[in-house]
């Protein structure tokens, strides 16, 4: 008895002294911790979390935050609808107002961009750690996230202008200093030349690639960017882009209508895709899953009838959000064949009508039936991919090039044969290629696909914008001051009194 | 050891001298005049001594002068000079329970000198109230702790805090059940098997727990053996719960004319007919069809317990089931638990002697096993209560054309019987039948295993060394099944179309390692010196693995289990973890000191040091001190010729810092976040996933503990013989360097660094009465508790200062937290009234640029800049109580017992949350009625409007009703049979009762329940339609073998 007592006192005295530092480490097993040297298969899930922005947009950070359709409420194809004006995603009926504030603005949009920021910046770090990754396929993983980041700061930098920019992961206070918008636009076409420049992505994806952006996507967003920036000086080489892409791409229009069901997905006019699949999106989890709420969203409250414009039946019900504005389908001449691929019209008592209803609704990425397969929320689970560049708009980039803004052409495309080939697809007869025709013609071709608006303020037709329809519950006017949304104040209270603090947009 | 051999020996000398006299007598009570055995008789200044026989006899040897001690628990000491040798004595019951032992951390002290807040509640407490969860067992009886129900969910927890919110993170108290820390709640015990709750509310008290104890602790002491002759108790009730009220909603005739007047005031043509509104009668009261009316609940408990010199021992099992009185009835909120306790004490050896005295072995085990299902509760978004108080009262329960229904959705819900459920009409969204949704072929259960057992050895070495070392383990194992067969009951998220199954298990286990040495001592009479040091050790680990499944080969409940899933590998899903990820270990040292004079002037200090695997590598060690100090003004000489009313006064202060350890694991680093994946191809064979992770956070080494420091003081006093106790506490308590994510903006990309940037400040003032008494056979106890309770978010430690929690669809947020302000509460506009009339409105709009038109509301403009905006919120207040109280009533007269305990809670708000801007057809509360129609009608209730719902119906004052209730939580009547009609039968004693919960409730919230608090703490006080308590009428039984 004794022994065993004494045995229990000097096991009571060992532990009163053997508790060390090493007691107290642990280690996770479920994660590796960040930083270090990087093998390709860390640089390749480093860029995987990049690409995975692109899903996020519909349901951005909790925010019905879509950025075509954002773009289009702002523009004048669409109203805002759904259930009410302030009372059903009142940020977005500020929006289309133009009565925007710092706390009623596209906040979920400005979250996951950075974050495609923040994550392009790591993948561009882990390359510049690889240990035994092939030269070759790193160059194409750095062009590819050096396009990625400029794709996302390019939707902040047309949302918001004047924006925080930083490439490095920011050290203490965590701060990064605020750009002019002016000085972003260098950044992006320092980012996209670094993409283009020595043919590290290929022209085009294949069957094996599709997803994954190329040097055509590339040049599109080049061309974008400058267009929107008017910044003449690099009209040509953007012009030469879109002249290599026509040449050189091997893209084609293919039939409109097609474009826009599952089987036109990665298509022949297809250059850049966000790929959506019906899984994993679920309430409460904005950050992960493949599928889209665009589709529900944009669809007809409770919908049972048939597509008046098509005779379609494929289509089912949504939140009825952003229904076409009235005059739409007349801008379509007889016989466009765009016409019933872009707009759906329902009966009346059909569907309930909510706020704004016109009987119009966007179709290209409408909710069709059983493209929503998902287990389990629905409603944020259609596949629709959300089609980025297109092929018709590297066509319509060179004609308005050459026409409205007087760059000479290059090769065999001219503005007439670009024109021609878009009209010739939609089967309805060619139009010369002046100004105004290739401008109603961009208008036609990518309605419902977040590119007006945009298109407008950079030709200065803002007085289009301007309207006061009690009817439709609109009254709004454009000033120059709309270009720049005002940025989220809580970015910017977090900067107060440091020398990074952010400047407010006079909105 | 030659040195202690010495001491005895001289002892030995020293004693054997003086004995020249044998003295014996008899010692009886008082009252009774019964012998008492067991009474300690010591000759004062030795360690000569006896215990009186069975018969109260005793016999002892002894010096003429000697003074001998007559000593028993619960009696009054008496001191006698011998003068012969027969001596008789008679004991008083004392009526003081100061000579009581509470149990404190790592030890036991006597009530009289306890200096610090300590608040405890008994066995006996809790006899009248058949609790079902150990929370209900302090509910209101213990000032300083506010509980707050989660909802009348069968087996729904409690919050409970401790001295208020410590910190906007984990401010949950640390439960130690006989030493033993518990994780993950405490729901395992059966509160049958508890024989004391001891609250450490102060710092002082709480700091023997160092790094866990910012939040309070409560210890748990569970029922050991009483030596004696074996006894059997078996104790049953049976019980019959009800809601104790409806929501008031709009009947269907009320519901069309509202909904037309609205449409009307829109410019919209009306919907319903004057012929529709004459033949519409009250239609369908959805609470009516949804609530589970007489839903029964049961406990049964049975329990051994006896011992004798070498072992004692107590063994309990107890049975409880809850049906719940929202879908108890379709088996969705049920609550099962089965328990088994064992608590064994093993004396060794008990040689009397100095050096290795004695030895105790014991081990305490229990194990329980709960089955549960509960619906989702408190939510705006379809749920069962949700949609009870919002679907149309024009829909009839069962669709009045099935035929249709079923053509156009083939897997419309039916009943049992095959009736088909009606389906929404257009515009209800995810709101349904709520009679429907019990119905649909889904069900789920969870399931909870756990083990707690605790093996110890306490060793006498030498004259008050004692020491005592403990192993013990917390296994627990729990997880849910479930299954969702396809079904339609409303477009809008209650289509489902696929089977689904899914199943989780998790496994945590926890060891405790610990060992203390005590030393006790008294110096010249009235030195009482206690000396505690000791160390302990824990880890914790867990594993879990989930699965789940789509398409079921078959819709049949018995084989909904994944094997019978066939889904697409993608949509498929497995989870899991293993140890690593979630281990935490703690390691401590800790030591105190008591000292008292005389039992006049107390002072304790403590000290625990605590390293924990969750501190940044720069903070590993934590160090928290605490003293404490006390007067007992009544043993003071210059006291005794105080009134003879005035029996006794204590003063008592206290500082002390505690930390909290609950920060969560690895907050020090940066993990990457993984599966951040992308497909890539397309196609069935070239389409591939590409997996994706990107690091999730910014890192902070340097993160550690919160700390808590807290200044308390107290004053206790006894009147009137002791009959009457009162007990006074006043505090402050800082939480300083509460966790918070560092204010960075979004836009650096990541989830930002936690820090501890934050602080937080808890003052209050507690009093505790009680008053026992009798009149001639009727005796009576009254004890009455209220805290004040203050609370300032002082330094949230972000930019703004502000923080935001909890909203609702169509609102947004409106709860939160500010710096300098109650944390949390609800923000939003303040409203002025209404427009009365035209000229009202046109003054209106053309201040602030609006289109008000007379019906609507007017908003403060509380900046003045002629403008409402966003600016011009401001706290519109607050879900937490200012004041919670709680008072027992108890009478007995000859064999009957009558038990009443009220609580209730001033000061509080609740956010009533009734309509959804965007379904503008849901019901609407009664109190719509008294909307505003025309100049003068309401001066609060805006006229109906959908156009104008989104400007009228902002989070505002509105939404905010008073909270503010008392309810009779339970009475109880007993009758215990006399002892004349049981002595024939082997029952010793036989007591029945009749019992009510949540029998009267007054309040003037409209809602289910005033005590509204699902979700986490911010949500305290939002009403979406909680889940109300139920009113229970319960018969039962205690009987004694």
């Amino acid at each position: 008895m004794k022994n065993y007592i004494k045995a229990i006192f000097f096991a009571a005295l060992f532990g009163l002294t053997a508790c060390g530092d090493d007691f107290l480490t642990v280690q996770p097993t479920d994660s590796q911790e960040a930083g270090g040297a990087a093998t390709e298969g860390a640089i390749l899930a480093n860029l995987g979390a990049c690409y995975q922005i692109l899903l996020f947009d519909s349901y951005a950070d909790f925010n019905y935050n879509s950025v075509t359709l954002m773009s289009d409420m702002m523009g004048d194809d669409v109203f805002k609808g759904g259930g009410s004006a302030t009372g059903d995603q009142a940020m977005l009926y500020y929006l289309s107002q133009y009565t925007a504030t710092d706390v009623e603005t596209p906040a979920g949009l400005w979250n996951i961009y950075y974050s495609g920021l923040s994550r392009c910046n790591n993948a561009i770090t882990a390359c510049e750690n690889a240990v035994d990754v092939d030269e070759d396929k790193l160059n194409q993983y750095k062009a590819e996230a050096h396009f990625l980041r400029a794709y996302y700061v390019h939707w902040l930098w047309k949302y918001w202008g004047n924006i925080p920019y930083f490439e490095e992961e920011l050290p203490k206070p965590y701060l990064a200093p605020q750009f002019t918008a002016d000085q972003v636009y260098a950044e992006i076409i320092q980012d996209l030349d670094f993409a283009i420049a020595g043919d590290k992505l290929p022209m085009k994806t294949n069957v094996s690639t599709h997803g994954r952006a190329s040097l055509a996507a590339a040049m599109m967003l080049k061309a974008r960017v400058v267009m929107y920036q008017k910044d003449a000086s690099k009209y040509s080489e953007v012009l030469a882009d879109m002249q290599r892409i026509y040449t050189e791409g091997g893209f084609g229009l293919g039939d409109y209508a097609k474009i826009w069901s599952r089987e036109g997905e990665f298509g022949e006019g297809s250059i850049f895709e966000a790929n959506h699949l019906p899984e994993g999106k679920d309430w409460g989890e904005a950050w992960s899953g493949f599928g889209t709420n665009l589709p529900a969203f944009i669809s007809p409250n409770e919908l049972k009838g048939t597509d008046l414009l098509s005779g379609l039946d494929i289509y089912q019900g949504g939140w009825g959000f952003a229904p076409v504005r009235p005059e739409m389908v007349d801008l379509f001449e007889d016989g466009d064949t765009r016409m019933s691929a872009s707009i759906n019209q329902f009966a009346a008592g059909t569907y309930t009508e909510r706020f704004q209803n016109t009987g119009y609704f966007i179709a290209k990425y409408a909710a069709r039936k059983e493209y929503n397969d998902a287990p389990y929320g629905t409603d944020l689970n259609y596949e629709n991919n959300l089609r980025i560049f297109r092929y018709a708009e590297a066509l319509l980039n060179a004609a308005e090039l050459m026409v409205i803004h007087g760059e000479a052409p290059a090769g065999d495309l001219t503005a007439q044969v670009a024109l021609d080939e878009i009209r010739t697809r939609a089967k309805v007869d060619p139009v010369a290629a002046t100004a105004e025709n290739i401008k109603l013609e961009r208008r036609r071709e990518f309605i419902g696909e977040g590119i007006r608006y945009w298109d407008i303020v950079r030709w200065g037709e803002t007085d289009l914008l301007n309207e006061n329809i009690p009817e439709f519950f609109t009254e709004r006017t454009w000033s120059e001051s709309k270009k720049y949304l005002p940025i989220p104040q809580a970015e910017i209270n977090k900067t107060q009194g440091t020398e990074f603090e952010l400047v407010q947009n006079n909105y | 050891m030659k040195h202690v051999l010495g001491i005895f020996l001289f002892l030995l000398t020293l004693t054997s001298q003086a004995q020249n006299l044998t003295v014996s007598g008899s010692v009886t009570g008082a009252a009774d005049g019964a012998p008492i055995p067991g009474v300690s008789v010591v000759v004062k200044g030795t360690t000569i001594g006896t215990i009186t026989t069975i018969d109260g006899d005793y016999s002892l040897q002894a010096a003429q002068g000697d003074v001998l001690v007559f000593s028993f628990i619960g009696m009054k000491a008496q001191e006698h000079t011998i003068t012969s040798s027969i001596l008789n004595v008679v004991l008083e019951e004392d009526a003081t329970d100061l000579d009581e032992v509470i149990v404190v951390g790592y030890g036991v002290q006597k009530k009289s000198v306890v200096t610090a807040a300590i608040s405890s509640v008994s066995a006996e407490d809790m006899e009248a109230a058949i609790p079902s969860r150990i929370e209900d067992v302090l509910k209101g009886r213990v000032s300083g702790v506010q509980i707050t129900q989660s909802s009348g969910q069968p087996g729904s927890d409690s919050k409970v805090r401790i001295r208020g919110v410590g910190t906007i993170n984990n401010s949950d108290p640390l439960y130690i059940v006989d030493g033993m820390a518990v994780d993950g709640g405490i729901n395992y015990l059966n509160p049958s098997d508890i024989e004391s709750v001891e609250v450490l509310k102060d710092a002082a008290s709480a700091a023997i727990y160092g790094a866990r104890a910012a939040n309070g602790v409560i210890l748990v002491t569970t029922k050991g053996g009483k030596s004696g002759k074996m006894t059997l108790n078996y104790d049953f009730s049976y019980g019959w719960q009800n809601p104790w009220k409806k929501k008031s909603v709009l009947n269907a005739t009320e519901y069309m004319v509202l909904m037309n007047e609205r449409e009307l005031n829109d410019g919209k043509n009306a919907i319903y007919s004057a012929e529709d509104i004459a033949g519409a009668g009250v239609g369908t009261d959805w609470q009516d069809q949804t609530f589970n009316y007489d839903a029964p609940v049961q406990s049964h408990q049975v329990s051994l317990n006896g011992g004798s010199d070498d072992v004692s021992y107590y063994l309990s099992f107890g049975y409880f089931n809850q049906e719940g009185i929202v879908g108890g009835n379709y088996d969705r909120s049920n609550y099962e638990r089965y328990s088994v306790r064992t608590n064994t004490t093993y004396n060794v050896f008990d040689a009397k002697r100095d050096l290795f005295g004695s030895l105790k072995v014991g081990v305490n085990a229990a194990y329980s096993r709960i089955l549960s299902s509960g619906i989702d509760t408190n939510s705006e978004y379809g749920s069962i209560l949700g949609s009870a108080i919002s679907f149309s009262p024009l829909v009839p329960v069962y669709a009045e054309d099935p035929d249709q229904v079923l053509a156009d959705h083939p897997t419309a819900v039916t009943d049992k019987d095959g009736r088909v459920f009606s389906i929404p009409p257009a515009g209800f969204q995810e709101i349904a039948n709520p009679v429907g949704m019990l119905n649909v072929p889904a069900n789920g259960q969870d399931n909870s295993d756990k083990l707690v057992a605790t093996i110890w050895g306490e060793l006498d070495i030498y004259k008050g060394l004692k020491f005592k070392t403990s192993y013990g383990i917390d296994l627990a194992f729990w997880g849910a099944d479930g299954y969702t067969f396809p079904h339609f009951l409303a477009n809008q998220g209650k289509d489902i179309t696929r089977s689904h199954v899914y199943s989780n298990m998790h496994r945590g286990f926890t060891w405790q390692l610990e060992n203390t040495l005590s030393y006790t001592k008294t110096i010249a009479e009235k030195h009482n010196i206690s000396l505690l040091a000791g160390q302990s050790a824990r880890e914790y680990t867990s594993r879990h693995l989930y699965g789940d499944d789509y398409d079921l080969l078959e819709t049949d409940p018995n084989k909904a289990v994944i094997d019978y899933a066939i889904a697409d590998r993608k949509d498929e899903r497995v989870a899991g973890g293993t140890d690593g990820t979630t281990a935490v270990t703690l390691a401590s040292y800790f030591g105190r000191i008591d000292y008292n004079f005389d039992e006049r002037y107390m002072i304790q200090a403590t000290v625990r040091r605590d390293g924990s695997s969750r501190f940044g590598i720069a903070n590993k060690w934590a160090t928290f001190p605490a003293v404490s100090a006390g007067w007992n003004v009544t043993n003071e000489g210059f006291m005794d010729g105080r009134p003879a009313w005035f029996n006794y006064m204590k003063v008592r202060a206290s500082w002390g810092q505690n930390g909290n350890e609950n920060i969560g694991n690895f907050a020090y680093t940066s993990l990457m976040n993984g599966n951040q994946n992308y497909y890539f191809g397309s196609g069935e064979n070239d389409e591939y996933m590409q997996y994706g992770s990107s690091p999730a956070r910014i890192a902070n080494p340097d993160i550690m503990w919160e700390e808590s420091e807290q200044t308390n003081v107290g004053i206790d006093f006894r009147f009137f013989n002791s009959r009457l106790a009162v007990g006074l506490d006043y505090y402050e308590k800082k939480t300083n360097g509460m966790l918070m994510d560092v204010p960075i903006p979004t836009y650096v990309g990541k989830e930002a660094p936690v820090a501890n940037v934050g602080d937080m400040e808890n003052s209050g003032f507690e009093i505790e009465v009680s008053y026992k008494d009798n009149i001639g056979d009727f005796s009576y106890n009254v004890s009455a508790n209220a805290s004040y309770l203050k609370n300032v978010l002082v330094n949230l430690g972000n930019e703004s200062g502000i923080i935001w929690h909890d909203g609702a669809q169509g609102l947004g947020s409106f709860v939160r937290g500010e710096n300098g302000e109650s944390y949390p509460h609800f923000y939003g506009y303040q409203t002025d009234g209404l427009i009365q009339n035209e000229a009202e409105a046109a003054a209106y709009n053309s201040q602030f640029g609006k289109n008000a038109k007379p019906g609507d509301v007017k908003f403060a403009d509380l900046n003045g800049d002629d403008v409402i905006d966003t600016d011009d919120r401001t706290i519109i207040g607050k879900g937490t109580p200012d004041w919670t109280f709680g008072l027992t009533l108890g009478g007995e007269y000859k064999n009957f017992d009558l038990n009443m305990f009220f609580q209730g809670s001033v000061g509080n708000d609740i956010f009533d949350y009734s309509q959804r801007g965007d379904i503008g057809m849901m019901n609407l509360p009664s109190w719509m009625l008294d909307r505003w129609t025309g100049e003068g009608t309401s001066n609060s209730i805006p006229r109906l409007s959908s156009d104008a719902f989104g400007e009228n119906w902002v989070a505002s004052d509105l939404y905010v009703k008073d909270g503010a209730y008392v309810r009779l939580k339970t009475i109880q009547l007993g009758y215990t049979l006399p002892k004349s009609i049981l002595s024939a039968s082997y029952v010793k004693r036989l007591r029945v009762y009749v019992a009510a919960e949540n029998l009267l409730t007054f309040t003037g919230h409209e809602g289910f329940d005033p005590e509204v608090a699902s979700g986490d703490y911010t949500s305290m006080g939002v009403d979406k339609g909680v889940y109300p308590q139920a009113r229970t009428i319960s018969v039962g039984a205690n009987i004694t073998f």
